[in-house]
């Protein structure tokens, strides 16, 4: 039977969909918003059921009508669920304006999309009827939007369709008149009928198509190529020339592909990279100069950490799946990082939930099979005061971070897993697309069924089985690049995971939405001998898809765990039982080869026959050259002060920093994304000062920490190191301040530090253009980097043990760097938070204080720099002293510290301010006289390495700069809090800076918007 | 139950459920056998609520986002529980079984209609929907205070500081039917934990629910979030105190202590 329903909320309730859509306008395109007078969202279905009238109503009742909140609109299907027009009148007739102008806006996803809503219909009107629909049931979901406005014409509805309503590439949206609207032809069965999406082609395959690659030139396999969906350079088809003395099919060509992905960052991660002299130089104070020659970037640089610091507690690192850490006598911990920009360019929404699943399959298949337990994420977007654009292509900033953060809120509230540390800068100079910098962190036992979880092994007759989902065409040439991710799926498959791994059922599972099966395939091989895969046995959501799709299609909610034979029947038994595919689809051979069957329909034959050495070791070597990037020249005159006396510009420059975009509260996001969930939160992105939902009780911390296990009091500690400002001056230094700026964050959030046994590890994620990576300059940065923190890394002794790159779009020539740590603290009591606790503790400055302006953020504020500025410098001897102290692997008072922030953006007068923000609290402060001016503005404003501001009890002040003295900890007591409610810095003798906390604080909550 | 030494809990997991490791820690700490089942295998069981009684003290239905949100939070698995297993839940309480649905948890017990068929919640509707009544999507710490006695959950408690997720989720009351519903919730002593402040619009303030016989709570904010104190916001103000119990783990503690009275053989 046809049907239409159509679900409204009533008018009491606000509208989940148009209320923030009309906010969304307000925000980014007001004379737009003006136009609307009235907006109301309506949800539809659109029903293909075996079901009788009387069975499709009573389903229909019970699962989509809940009377105290909706109107049902179902043509004369139920006539009773609406109110007195029993129709769509009942919602027009609550616009304001009446009669109105009325118009409607309807979309629905596009044939390929796939569409949950309609597959959890299915699922609750088979719980209702208690029985199968079977699979001629078919269900599209979609939405309405109502809106009045008598001056709205096509063209601005055209521009609410494409701008905030719908996205075309994975929607199609239709405009309905007033007439069209009223008139119930849309709910009969035969519109129905021809409405509902089309069925499915039957299933059929087309030739496996060869390429003689011996007798075609480089532009004709490269035409070939390009038609199929992947590109390789010259010297890679000369290898795949001289790789196959026979013909190769468009299969094998894409299991090569997938394997060698990546392209530019491939070629430069593997690249003999030559640095110039200029390029190799590093100013003394701040490292090693480069060597004449790398072989391959990260073998070069982060890896060569771990070389350099030696750590018990790594049990893996940069090898097959995730890196793996001890975290106590019982458990692993498991790393895994991503980036996504491209599929966040295409929706931001769901490019961002997508990356966060893609994260997350990973993380659960680390070991033996994980649970995620921490998220991160690092957003990096346009600022939020920019321009309207002018064209279609683009969505505003805000619009496009508020996607963002909806695609992140919605994984972290349904997957369930708390993210903390992470970070959000905004650039002037950004391009409109954002990039997001996912880290995941999973728990894993040590042992799994007897076998140590790092063990990574299986056995020729071993079988292959998808779990999940069915696989699609994603990923694949013609399809969106972005893919609606079923994040309950994916938090059942984790629950599967489990359950196999704690029956000891597996070996391995592998993920596998990156990538695809022929990612799976190739590394199967690899580790395990040889594989043999039947593509005719992969459950797939649409008939009629080649070989060459099967194997290349990036549905993300899928894994293959490696069985053994005679526990293949269980695993997908229970797999079925938990509402998702299990099938078993290959074999582990030890022929060293990766072979694939075509189905029997095709022609029953070898469609891909690979050796893996081919695979693993014929992908050519290039050679890049590389040069130093030329400094950015130092803007003209400052805009606004011209470094005069801070004791008179010293305020205004505090009030402008605090409202800086990258320095003002973040509230407005923390508080959308869930860091709660799992109970085991043991510091907040945030502190607060009463539980209360008034924002003004908020005040910053540099991390977040989780309480992880019940019966274990370690805390685990997750923080950000980021500083981009820096790559104007020189990527090396960008490279060691990020690292120093992530430990400093760590050891403010109570980290242990200083023991060989002590956890501490680091992450890296960089991202730029792939144009960058042509230019020799600005890969020399991104070069520069590496190396400047891989020395900062090893210098502090936290070695780097997992990291990611990508290539993005849409951006101005840009290099994102990002370094993250993770560590512990083997007491959750010694985790600090960041705010000053009562009146009358001491205030300190600790660390060399050696600030710059250099880069700082109050140069950018300003626009320029005094003539005689600096940039900072490192001194490592120095901050490792430090850093064991508020480690404890020295001295015993670090206890006694009651608030601890690190000095990083805007310097040590915002730290200072962000800890009393919160409790309102007051300080009186004092510094030395008698400084060059410079030297005053460095050290009020100047940022730099190895800061903190602290705050101790009055009566333990004497035994911790006792401490201080004997561990040669360069120190300056400032000052103490106060109760007054007041900031006042003196110069000696005399006031510098007054200031009432809450002008600091009315300044610091002014960037940001709530959703 | 009578020959059950420790009291035991069926704490509920499958799709969609988020919370089920932290609601079993809590009834754990508090003294319980937890047993942590799929609701899957007790429909393909056949698990009937007469077996529910026999087996255990306590129903637990944990937070997080039943199957997405999509038709509703909780939807789905009220659904099931409802037409496939056949639980109604008041039989289950009139025989001395205690439920607590928390968060979704709570808005299954309301799409089962334990509260009565005027109560509903507003909820996400899908990966664009957002904003209840607040214009806010957003988590935070709340303040709740417990009202009358009925509720066994809640006995002795007084006010409490809980974490709120997703707070566009709001308790609402047919608008037709609104002023005999706060009657009926009052009079029978339902409206057991109201939100001090009205930080969501949750009609009432109604940060809790329970039914007539104050054996089944359906409750908004997470008490298994809280049950030990570094899970406060404040807690760094007094370090001491890292390794106290947090205020939510009182409710878990009454569900025991009420099983512990129901064995205990009159004096």
């Amino acid at each position: 039977m046809f049907a239409r329903i159509e679900v409204a909320l009533k008018p009491e309730y606000p509208d989940p969909l148009a209320t923030p859509l009309l906010r969304r306008m307000e925000m980014t395109d007001p004379h737009l918003r003006k136009l609307v007078r009235w907006a109301r969202s309506m949800t539809v279905y659109w029903l293909d059921v075996p079901l009788s009238r009387e069975e499709l109503i009573y389903a229909s009742q019970e699962t989509l009508w809940d009377p105290v909140l909706h109107w049902l609109f179902t043509g004369n299907l139920i006539p009773s669920a609406a109110g007195k027009h029993g129709n769509v009148e009942d919602l027009l007739e609550t616009a304001p304006n009446r009669p109105g102008k009325f118009f409607a806006l309807e979309k629905r996803f596009r044939l390929g999309v796939t569409d949950h809503a309609s597959r959890t219909l299915v699922q609750s009107f088979e719980a209702v009827l208690k029985r199968s629909l079977g699979v001629d049931a078919r269900v599209a979901t979609g939405s309405m939007l109502l809106l009045e406005g008598p001056q709205l014409t096509e063209a601005h509805l055209a521009r609410i369709a494409r701008g905030y309503f719908s996205n075309e590439l994975l929607e199609s949206w239709t405009l309905l008149t007033e007439k069209e609207i009223s008139h119930t032809e849309r709910f009969h069965p035969e519109r129905v009928k021809r409405e509902m999406p089309k069925a499915a082609p039957a299933r059929f395959y087309a030739p496996i198509e060869r390429l003689a690659v011996n007798s075609l030139t480089n532009g004709e396999v490269a035409a070939f190529c390009k038609r199929k969906g992947f590109s390789f350079a010259d010297p890679e088809i000369d290898a795949i020339r001289t790789g196959f003395e026979r013909d190769v099919t468009d299969a094998e060509l894409e299991l090569i592909s997938k394997v060698w992905r990546g392209v530019p960052f491939r070629r430069l991660m593997r690249a003999e990279i030559i640095p110039n002299d200029d390029a190799r130089a590093v100013d003394e104070a701040l490292g090693l100069p480069l060597p004449e020659k790398i072989s391959g970037l990260i073998d070069g640089t982060f890896k060569e950490s771990i070389r350099e610091v030696p750590r018990a507690w790594i049990v893996s690192a940069f090898e097959n799946g995730s890196s793996l850490l001890q975290y106590d006598e019982e458990d692993l911990l498991a790393l895994e990082t991503e980036i996504e920009s491209r599929t966040v360019a295409s929706d931001a929404t769901y490019g961002s939930l997508m990356g966060y699943s893609e994260v997350y399959l990973r993380s659960i298949c680390a070991g033996r099979g994980a649970k995620p337990v921490l998220a991160t994420d690092v957003i990096f977007s346009a600022d939020l005061h920019s321009p309207v654009p002018q064209d279609q292509d683009h969505l505003h900033p805000r619009r496009v971070l508020d996607g963002v953060k909806q695609g992140i809120s919605k994984a972290g509230a349904q997957l369930g897993v708390p993210t903390i540390g992470g970070a959000l800068y905004l650039d002037v100079k950004e391009g409109m697309t954002p990039v997001v910098h996912f880290s995941a962190v999973s728990l894993l036992p040590k042992v799994a069924g007897g076998i140590p979880s790092e063990t990574r092994e299986a056995s020729a007759g071993d079988r292959l089985v998808i779990l999940g989902a069915p696989t699609g065409k994603e990923g694949m040439l013609g399809t969106p690049n972005v893919q609606i991710c079923d994040t309950t799926l994916l938090h059942s498959l984790a629950a599967l995971v489990a359950e196999v791994r704690d029956l000891g059922w597996n070996r391995l599972f592998i993920p596998c939405g990156e990538g695809g099966i022929a990612s799976v395939a190739a590394k199967v091989a690899r580790e395990f001998g040889g594989v043999e895969l039947d593509l005719d046995r992969v459950p797939t959501k649409i008939s009629g898809l080649r070989p060459m799709e099967i194997l290349g299609a990036e549905t993300i909610e899928r894994m293959i765990a490696l069985v053994p034979e005679e526990r293949v029947e269980a695993v997908i038994g229970l797999a079925k039982r938990r509402g998702m595919i299990g099938a078993e689809i290959g074999t582990v051979r030890a022929t060293g080869k990766i072979q694939m069957r075509a189905p029997a329909s095709a022609g029953d034959e070898w469609i891909v026959d690979v050796d893996t050495k081919f695979l693993r070791g014929s992908q050519p070597r290039a050679h890049e050259e590389i040069t130093r990037p030329p400094a950015v020249p130092k803007a003209g005159a400052p805009r606004a002060i011209e470094w005069g006396d801070p004791a008179k510009e010293g305020v205004e420059t505090l009030l402008r920093i605090l409202s800086h975009p990258n320095v003002c509260s973040r509230e407005w996001l923390i508080r959308q994304i869930d860091h709660e969930v799992q109970g085991t939160s043991a510091l907040k992105p945030l502190h607060i000062a009463s539980v209360s939902p008034d924002v003004s009780h908020s005040g910053p911390n540099d991390g977040g920490a989780l309480k992880l296990k019940s019966q274990s009091n370690h805390g685990l500690i997750m923080t950000t190191g980021l500083a981009p400002r820096a790559a104007a001056t020189d990527p090396y230094l960008m490279g060691a301040l990020s690292v120093d700026e992530a430990v400093r964050n760590a050891l403010s959030c109570g980290a242990d530090y200083g023991k060989e046994d002590f956890l501490f590890a680091l992450t890296y994620q960089f991202s730029c253009p792939a144009k960058d990576l042509q230019d020799p300059a600005l890969r020399g940065g991104l070069v520069r980097a590496c190396f400047g923190a891989t020395r900062a890394a090893i210098e502090l002794q936290t070695p780097f043990v997992h990291g990611s790159q990508q290539t993005i779009v849409g951006q101005n020539s840009k290099l994102h760097f990002v370094v993250q740590a993770l560590s512990r603290s083997l007491k959750v009591a010694g985790i600090r938070s960041a705010d000053f606790k009562s009146p009358g503790d001491a205030v300190y400055l600790l660390g060399p204080a050696r600030f710059a302006l250099a880069g700082s953020l109050v140069a950018e504020v300003y626009g320029a720099v005094p003539p005689d500025s600096t940039s900072p410098l490192p001194e490592w001897d120095t901050a490792r002293r430090l850093y064991a102290w508020l480690g404890g692997a020295i001295g015993k008072e670090q206890k006694k510290l009651r608030s601890i922030h690190d000095v990083s953006d805007g310097g040590l007068m915002t730290a200072i301010a962000e800890s009393c923000i919160a409790r309102g609290m007051g300080v009186a402060l004092q510094y030395p006289d008698g400084l060059p001016r410079t030297a005053e503005w460095e050290f009020l404003f100047g940022e730099g390495f190895h800061g903190f501001v602290v705050s101790v009890g009055e009566i333990d002040a004497i035994l911790v700069e006792a401490e201080f003295a004997q561990n040669e900890i360069p120190f300056v007591r400032l000052g103490a809090v106060t109760g007054s409610g007041v900031v006042q810095v003196r110069r000696g003798d005399h006031p510098a800076l007054v200031i009432e906390t809450k002008v600091l604080r009315q300044a610091w909550k002014r960037e940001g918007y709530w959703e | 139950m009578s020959d059950i030494v420790r009291p035991r809990v069926l704490v509920l997991r499958g799709p969609g459920i988020l919370c089920e490791n932290e609601t079993a820690l809590a009834f754990a700490t508090a003294g319980f056998e937890v047993h942590l089942r799929n609701l899957d295998d007790l429909v393909a069981e056949g698990y009937r609520e007469e077996r529910l009684i026999e087996e255990y003290a306590v129903l637990a239905i944990p937070g997080g986002a039943s199957t997405a949100d999509e038709l509703g939070s909780g939807k789905l698995l009220a659904l099931k529980m409802q037409h496939q297993l056949g639980w109604t839940l008041a039989p289950y309480a009139a025989r001395g079984g205690m439920v607590i649905g928390i968060g979704s948890g709570f808005h299954t017990l309301i799409r089962l209609g334990v509260f009565g068929k005027e109560i509903s919640v507003t909820s996400n509707g899908g990966v664009y929907g957002s904003a209840g009544a607040s214009g806010r999507s957003f988590q935070a710490w709340v303040k709740v205070t417990p009202i009358g006695s009925t509720c066994t959950w809640l006995r002795g408690l007084g006010v409490v500081d809980l974490p709120l997720r997703h707070s566009d989720a709001r308790i609402v009351i047919h608008p037709n039917r609104k002023t005999e519903t706060l009657v009926k919730l009052q009079r029978r002593g339902m409206h057991c934990l109201k939100y001090e402040g009205n930080l969501i619009g949750s009609e009432e303030n109604i940060a809790g629910l329970c039914d007539p016989s104050g054996r089944i709570l359906g409750i908004m904010p997470h008490p298994e979030s809280f049950i030990r104190w570094t899970a406060h916001p404040e807690w760094t103000m007094a370090p001491s105190r890292a390794n106290a119990p947090g205020q939510g783990l009182a409710l878990f503690e009454n569900a025991y202590q009420e099983f512990m009275r129901a064995i205990q053989p009159p004096a």
